[in-house]
């Protein structure tokens, strides 16, 4: 029994036995306060449900996704005051309800209190603005039950989480120049360069055939050896390497230019559907976090019909800061892409440092294009293209939020 | 050749049903017309069901919508699509659907390698002479597994053969047994090496299936079953034969379908041309599609009338594969069952009145 409690029940005691009736009432009522109190903490948070549906798990930037927070009380007990606080992502934006810092680092809190009769249901719509690209969780909540007279009487935290993933904006194409230049050179008319997975047929064997070429079951049909034939490689493969850092990076380990990045990666998108659209298999490669253990995010070129959807999500995940030199990345693109690939390096820096490695990669075989993207990214194309790899420029004006094209000229 | 090696029905006619209670119709009898015979057939369809269903279960746990889908397109005279994650038993419901209807089977293994001739069969020399060995299409039921990993040229041979149940091989037309029907799998994840099936073979399957991974209690068991036995599908006895299956797919045909439900089903059909979501719906062979597997499943429900809720039960496993979505939609989530699930919403059911002329008297 609480203090209030004990004090009551003297008061009621002493009252009765002085015969005083104002002592009885002022301890009866403390009694009646505590009491309350204990029920409310004894029964208060049983047959309480809180659920969260969000209208969709996947928005893109600028989109609103309709949340809808649902309170039941499956008992007789009223709850006059019931108080929910969900944790939430930073970054989390709701239209109708203000989100305030908490103790915890990266996390905010979103409050609402409820007044529910017995056996009843409250359902609060709400709406979440997709503002910025990125991973969102809303949960744990806590949820607090106060007795009538607005006591907090018991509190309990639900863990679970829903979670929705913002893509980046992806904007049409405007391009001035050659876009076709972005494709390199078609490898079927550079001789033969077969493509291993487009099986085309059989032909008889000749000497100096590998024999790992030989087809066994159509030696053992016509009983003379013949070896697979490929079709060439007719499909364009294309990876876009995005520099994530900006020329902030370059100043300072950790600094990044945020609208800078939010640019690129709506960029990144932006040529991402349009290759796809033209059926060019487009992959995407970043040196940057993406919430595991991998210092590199890489997806290899697809055309797949949710190629579009594992780009924006990866886009989406991406940190702001490099998780290790451009250069290395670029390095490692050989052993991962097919020759006759075509590397767009996206990049809001200059290029200088880096065009010794992107015409190592031509003379590997794959056709560079560097699109530089920012505010210094004509003076950027002009040295690409002063070092012989071809360069264009991209722009998306006004900005990142707004643009309703991406502006590619060479 | 059946999937355990025994000599397959093909188009010859009926090997004797081991599942089948002595005594009882079996479904390839006295079907079709009115009164008793029919309601005899209708029953016995429902029994095949039940019998089908149980034997299948002691091979695959928790797969009974799944397996019903399978049966729907038998009986709808279709093919299936079995798409889903890898591990889940997609093959493993294929053999033991083979198995349990003792017809003939034959497997294609997807890979990039294969040749059309692989799947049709072509001719060889041999004495002097050319004759034709026939591929592993020329059967009842076809399993290719991991469709999507062979090239599109394999898969375009697969075409003739699933729409006409014929193929042409070097200027000759041969015929495929009856019935014939293709179970497809496919791994939905899109890596490397692997051809996404086009728009037009996607429509000539009537159903996609979707298994889903298992619930913890059926994940128990199907771990202890590899422990008590290296092979489950041993376990999965014969309940059908080719004449059953015909004999079933004549009585799917002639259920009756009230024009209202007929309307229904296309309404569904054209209401994914007019979603916003979707850039391109449906096409008139997902109407009979959609018709013809209502059918199937009031049939194996025991009923020569179908509603519009038979009509309800298929509609996203009919319809869903056949839909493409729009880019800017699949960006935010949308799916194809989302869409068709909304469409459901959407279009007002038929009431059924009893009376005259109504679906059921």
């Amino acid at each position: 029994m609480s203090g209030l409690a004990w004090a009551g029940l003297g008061l009621v005691l002493v009252g009765a036995w002085a015969g005083t009736p104002g002592l009885l009432l002022v301890g009866s009522l403390g009694l009646l306060v505590e009491g309350s109190r204990a029920v409310w903490a004894r029964f208060g948070l049983g047959g309480l449900e809180y659920e969260r549906h969000l209208a969709t798990d996947r928005a893109v930037c600028g989109d609103v996704i309709a949340l809808d927070l649902t309170v039941r009380n499956r008992k007789a007990l009223p709850l006059a005051w019931l108080r929910a606080v969900d944790l939430v992502s930073d970054g989390v934006t709701v239209r109708e309800r203000d989100t305030v810092p908490t103790e915890r680092a990266g996390q905010l809190a979103l409050a609402n209190a409820w007044s529910l009769a017995g056996f009843e249901r409250v359902v609060r719509h709400y709406h979440v603005l997709a503002n910025r690209r990125g991973v969102y969780a809303l949960g744990p909540v806590r949820l607090t039950v106060s007795d009538v007279f607005a006591r907090s009487a018991a509190s309990r935290e639900l863990p679970g989480r829903a979670r929705y993933l913002v893509r980046p904006r992806m904007v049409s194409l405007r391009m001035a120049d050659a876009p076709r230049a972005w494709l390199g050179p078609q490898p079927a008319r550079r001789g033969l360069l077969e493509q291993s997975q487009l099986f085309a047929g059989i032909r008889p064997y000749q000497p100096g055939d590998p024999l790992r070429s030989v087809h066994w079951p159509s030696t053992a049909r016509t009983g003379r050896p013949q070896v697979k034939r490929y079709d060439p490689a007719l499909q364009h493969e294309v990876l876009i390497a995005l520099d994530i850092a900006t020329p902030a990076s370059d100043l300072a380990v950790g600094s990044f230019d945020d609208d800078l990045v939010e640019g690129l990666c709506v960029a990144a998108a932006s040529l991402a559907r349009h290759l796809l659209a033209d059926e060019v298999a487009c992959g995407l490669a970043v040196a940057a976090f993406t919430g595991v253990v991998r210092r590199f995010a890489y997806l290899p070129p697809g055309s797949g019909p949710r190629q579009l959807g594992r780009l924006g999500d990866l886009l989406a995940r991406l940190s702001s800061v490099p998780s290790a030199p451009f250069e290395e990345l670029l390095s490692g693109l050989p052993t991962v892409l097919r020759p006759g690939a075509t590397v767009l390096v996206l990049s809001s820096r200059d290029p200088t440092r880096r065009l010794a490695t992107e015409r190592r990669l031509g003379r590997l075989g794959f056709a560079v294009q560097h699109v530089a993207f920012g505010p210094r990214a004509a003076e950027a194309a002009r040295r690409a293209r002063s070092a012989g790899v071809a360069a264009f420029v991209a722009r998306l004006e006004p900005d990142w939020q707004t643009g309703e094209a991406l502006e590619v000229a060479g | 050749m059946t999937e355990d090696g025994r000599p397959g029905a093909g188009a010859a006619g009926g090997v004797p049903v081991a599942g089948a209670v002595a005594g009882e119709a079996v479904a390839g009898e006295a079907v079709g017309g009115e009164g008793g015979p029919a309601a005899a057939g209708r029953q016995a369809a429902s029994r095949t069901w039940a019998h089908l269903r149980d034997a299948v279960a002691e091979a695959v746990v928790g797969a009974e919508q799944p397996l019903r889908l399978l049966a729907v397109a038998l009986l709808a005279d279709g093919h299936a699509l079995i798409e889903d994650v890898p591990g889940v038993g997609k093959t493993l419901l294929a053999r033991a659907f083979a198995r349990a209807l003792g017809l003939g089977f034959g497997r294609i293994q997807g890979t990039p390698d294969l040749l059309p001739s692989d799947i049709t069969g072509s001719s060889v020399l041999e004495d002097g002479r050319l004759r034709f060995v026939p591929g592993p299409v020329f059967t009842n039921l076809l399993l290719v597994d991991e469709i999507n990993r062979a090239t599109p040229r394999a898969q375009s041979a697969l075409l003739e053969a699933m729409q006409e149940r014929q193929v042409s091989i070097e200027g000759a037309t041969r015929p495929l047994p009856d019935p014939f029907l293709v179970l497809a799998t496919q791994n939905p994840v899109e890596l490397a090496g692997t051809f996404a099936l086009p728009e037009a073979q996607l429509d000539r399957f009537l159903v996609r299936v979707r298994l889903g991974y298992p619930g913890p209690g059926d994940e128990g068991r199907i771990a202890r079953r590899y422990q008590r036995e290296a092979e489950p599908l041993a376990r999965v006895g014969q309940v059908l034969d080719a004449a059953g299956v015909r004999a079933l797919r004549e009585a799917t045909r002639q259920l009756t379908v009230a024009p209202e439900v007929e309307a229904y089903a296309v309404a569904l059909v054209r209401a994914t041309r007019e979603r916003p979501e979707v850039e391109l719906g449906a096409s008139p062979r997902a109407s009979v599609a959609l018709y013809r597997a209502a059918q199937a499943g009031a049939l194996l429900d025991g009923r020569d009338f179908v509603l519009p809720d038979d009509v309800k039960a298929v509609a996203v496993a009919v319809l869903a594969h056949r839909l493409v979505i729009d880019v800017d939609r699949a960006l935010r989530g949308t799916t194809s069952e989302q869409v068709v699930d909304g469409i459901l919403a959407a279009v007002p059911v038929p009431p059924i009145l009893a009376g005259p002329g109504a679906a059921g008297t």
